[in-house]
Order: structure tokens, then sequence, then C-alpha cells
């Protein structure tokens, strides 16, 4: 069994889903997060060697981590349940025990997964503006000066291109990158990126500055799979059959 | 230089400012308190991370800065801003100030203790613990269900079952008892912990980098923070020595989850076998070391010197 988590929201995931369907070799599940959030049983076992998962789904599907043969994972944060908690305080505290719990029994699916999450981030990592200019550059790609102080409105998670230049977004899955007409030094930075950060996907901003270079101006690991078309899905749908979980 | 960030009065910090006075170490501190008086600048570049920073009327370079000790408290809580409205532009401004000195601190060059992307495995006890069982220590056995049956059945088969919360918010280790099996149901609002209780020593160790301090801690309660309000008594605490092999696991941990300073939780069975419960990634080491006499702080401050 193959998985698609995501939000009933993201129209890209299930459009990904329609697709993938057709190349993979076995069942192909969506499951909402709005699904796993109301009426599930949960059944998740830290032990000694291993880690193990069994939920049933109010629908009465049963996913059992063991059979799980590899997951497109998009679940950007838990669905909060439709229970009404006494206070504020109390809903805060139910909100980051599931928040621990989902990024435990994600952590311990055995498959491979796209993207693994991290503390950070349920469907793989979450920077700052200046963490991924600041890994960028390491990469070799470009990037215009940034500067973020106290008394400056910039919230640190977004970052403008300048007036005038056309925003680009490529996904890098794995090794590759689309679309693919973007200049092999770019695409290279692109992936190295993406490998830096431990992602199997990513998607990256860039734009083309005055001189006719272009500059990353940042990336997300929950990237628009349409815009990747049809040769993202082949690419995908190869990277869940070729293994390599934990 | 040396930065340190938090509130001056507080014992952990208190101890390592100290040491670096001791030492003669050039260290400036970051008051949020008189975040009024601060103020930062981060520029990312081509060169790197840079920029400046305002302590109480004093500008330094964030490049002279070395190494970092974070024990920032949740801004949003200051006593300054009790206050103050929730948009006013007075916190705003101050929680800025915080989140931008924390955006240089996960990319600064130099020694950080700890950066917060590392710090947050701690957010996830049964996460952690897998990360944990990854350095070869043994970790309780763990059910996380809102299945009240699964649980009895858990604790129909080891008998003695704890209680406790998922995340890092603080919570009691309470002991699962008949009273709160007749709650059981309750679980099926929110999947909740259940770990097997294990029998044996408490051991906190602290690593610095490589250095080690290990404490055997003597209480019969439940969870020894709380020792006084479950048992009436207070904990005892004494240095002990790890095997070679084991403080080596210890720091091998640490490294693995990018702590360069790191409240390790054990506990040692009469078998001599070693579990790990959790790793605190921010550790209020002060408890242990005003007890024992152990030279944490100065490991701190001379690990902070060293960057």
């Amino acid at each position: 069994m193959y998985l698609i988590l995501c939000s009933a929201m993201d129209a890209s995931a299930q459009w990904a889903a329609r697709g993938l369907g057709d190349l993979l070799p076995g069942p192909l599940e969506l499951v909402l997060a709005e699904t796993l959030a109301e009426g599930a049983t949960w059944e998740h076992r830290v032990e000694e060697d291993a880690t193990h998962l069994k939920v049933t789904l109010a629908d009465g599907r049963v996913l059992c981590g063991s059979r799980i043969k590899g997951v497109v994972n998009r679940l950007m944060a838990p669905t909060p349940a439709r229970t009404q908690w006494p206070s504020e305080t109390e809903q805060a505290y139910v909100h980051g025990e599931i928040h621990a719990f989902y990024l435990s029994w994600l952590h311990g699916l055995p498959c491979v997964m796209i993207n693994r999450p991290s503390p950070t981030c349920l469907d793989g990592r979450f920077f700052r503006v200046s963490e991924w200019l600041y890994r960028a550059t390491k990469t070799g790609l470009k990037i215009a000066p940034y500067r973020q102080t106290d008394d400056d409105g910039g919230d640190g998670y977004s970052l403008p291109v300048p007036e005038g230049a056309v925003r680009h977004s490529v996904v890098v899955a794995g090794s590759c990158v689309f679309p693919a007409w973007m200049p092999a030094t770019v695409k290279a930075g692109c992936v190295q990126l993406a490998k830096d950060t431990g992602l199997e996907l990513m998607g990256a901003d860039l734009y083309m500055d005055e001189g006719g270079e272009w500059c990353f101006a940042g990336a997300s690991s929950s990237p628009d799979l349409m815009a990747g078309g049809t040769p993202l899905l082949d690419q995908i749908a190869a990277m869940l059959q070729r293994g390599g979980g934990r | 230089m040396i930065l340190l960030c938090g509130i001056p009065s507080e014992s952990p910090l208190q101890m390592v400012t100290r040491q670096l006075e001791a030492m003669g170490a050039e260290f400036v501190f970051f008051n949020q308190r008189k975040f009024d008086d601060c103020g930062i600048s981060l520029d990312v570049g081509t060169s790197g991370a840079t920029g400046e920073l305002k302590l109480e009327g004093q500008r330094y370079s964030l490049a002279d800065v070395r190494g970092s000790y974070s024990r920032l408290m949740d801004d949003r809580d200051l006593p300054e801003l009790q206050e103050e409205p929730k948009d006013s532009e007075r916190r705003r401004r101050c929680r800025r100030l915080h989140d931008v000195l924390t955006q240089w601190m996960e990319i600064a060059p130099g020694c950080v203790i700890n950066r917060a992307g590392p710090m947050a495995s701690n957010m996830s006890k049964p996460y952690q613990a897998q990360l944990i069982r990854e350095c070869g220590f043994a970790v309780p056995k763990t059910l996380v269900t809102n299945v009240p049956e699964l649980v009895r059945e858990f604790r129909s088969l080891h008998g003695r079952v704890i209680y406790k919360s998922m995340s890092g918010a603080r919570s009691i280790v309470q002991k699962l008892s008949d009273e709160d099996e007749e709650r059981l149901d309750l679980v099926r609002h929110c999947p909740t912990q259940f770990q097997a209780f294990v029998d044996g020593t408490n051991v906190r160790v602290h690593t610095v980098g490589e250095e080690v301090f290990a404490t055997a801690i003597q209480s019969e309660a439940t969870d020894y923070r709380y020792a006084t309000q479950q048992k009436g008594k207070a904990a005892e605490l004494r240095e002990v020595e790890l095997s070679d092999e084991l403080a080596e696991k210890c720091v091998g941990l640490a490294k693995h989850l990018g702590l360069e300073f790191a409240g390790i939780d054990l506990k040692i069975t009469d078998e001599d076998e070693v579990y790990c419960f959790e790793v605190n990634p921010c550790p209020a080491f002060s408890y242990y070391e005003s007890h024992t006499g152990q030279g944490i702080s100065e490991a701190v401050a001379r690990r902070l010197a060293a960057a």
C-alpha cells in the first residue's frame, strides 16, 4: 500500500494522487488530515527494537505501518478535531500533544517517505528566510543581500522579489529539477540545497536579477506538484518504488 | 566574545556568569528585561551571516561573538509587558528582537548552547525516544493510543505503568492507578502516552561537549522532581562515575541530537540495563550542581570560552 497524506485544501497533492494511482504497482490510498482527526482509533508503540502503527479510520480503512510501502507526506500540521476544550490553555496543550504524536508515528514509519517529518515541520523542514538564504549561499546559489532588524516590519517568513522581477518556481524531486530548462548550475544548487536540508521533495523560488543572473528567493517542503506535471509524477513514482526507507 | 541571553538572576545563567568572570573571559549579557534598550540587525549575504547587536546602549558586531549561551524565557511573558496591550508596537518590537536574535543563533558560527533546531527534538518524547534508541540505549515500552481497552491490556501486561505528556509541556509523571482506570474513557478525546515502569536508579547525566557529569538520584517518588509533593521527602543527589562506555554513549547521543549541552535522564536497573527516558536540551543544571558541587557551570563556561 502507498499513501498520500495531505489536507482537504491541498489540491496539488490530490491531483498527484489521481496521477500516481496508475504509476504504482500497489494500491494508493489518499488519506486526508481531516479524516485522521475525526473518529480514527490509534495504536502507536515504541518498543525496544521497533516502532509500530495501526490506525483504523472512521470509514473502516486500516493503515498498518508494516504494510505501507511508501508515503508522500504533505501533512503540514495535524487538523484539530472538533472537540471543544474548556479553555484556550487546554486547547493549546492538546494541540501540542497531537503534534508530538504525529511527529512520532510519521517518523516511525519504516518505508520510504517523501518528505520525512522534522520537529519543526511535519512534512519536511521549516526554516525562516534568513536560514534558507544562508543555506542557499553554501550551495553556490546566488542571493540578494538580506537584512532583518528589530525595527523593520519584515516577518522573516517571506522574501519579496524586487519590483519588476518575475518569480519562477521549480520543484526538486531527488536529483531531478522540474521544469528542466533552468541553467545547470542553478539546478545543481537547488538539488544540493534539498540534499543538505534532508528534503526529497522541495520547491524553490527564483527570479532573474538586473544582471541576468538567477537569484534564490526562498523554498518550501510542500511545493505545487502540478507545476512539475507528469514528468514529476513519474519521478515521484520511481522514488517511491526505489525504496530506501529507514 | 561570549554572549549570554536571558535573565541574569536565573540560577544557571548566574552560575555560568560567575565562572566566566573567574576565568576573565570577555562576555556580554542580553538581559531580556531591558529589551527596550537593546536592538539587532542581521545581514545575510555571500559572506555569511553578519550584523550588529545593541545592548543597553553599547554596539557589538555579531561577527565577534564566538560563543552563545541562551536561556531565553518566552518574551511574551516578560513582567515588563504585562500591562502592555496585545498588539502594541512595544510588544511587537520585543518579539521581533527575540525572533531575529534566535534566527541569528541558528546560523551563527561558533558554539551556540543550544540552537533551536536541534532543541526541538524534545517537543515530542516518543519521537525523541526513537532517536535515543538509534544511539544504543534501551527505551521503555511505550503505547500511545486513544483506545481504553489497549491501555488496560498494556497495564495488565506490564503491571506498573506510568503516563506523561508527549509534547514539551511540563507534566508530572504519574503511575496509572485503579482510579485512573475508571476515567480511561477520556483518552478517546486525545491519544495519550503510557509507559511500562522501569525500576532502578535515576541518573541525570549532563554532557558539555565531551565532558560528562553524572548524578544519581535517590527517591521513592515516581517523578523525583516532585519528591516532596509525592512522597513528603526531597530527593537525595550524589555524584557518580559512569563507565567509559556509557559516558561515550551519552556524549554520542548529545552529538546525534546536535546538542552542545544536554541533560540526559537515565535509569539503571539492578541488572545494569541502561534505559534513557529523555534528553533535555536546556537543562536547569543548577539543581544538580548546588547539591553535588559538580563543575557543570565551569564546563559550560570553558566550552563557550574555547569557541
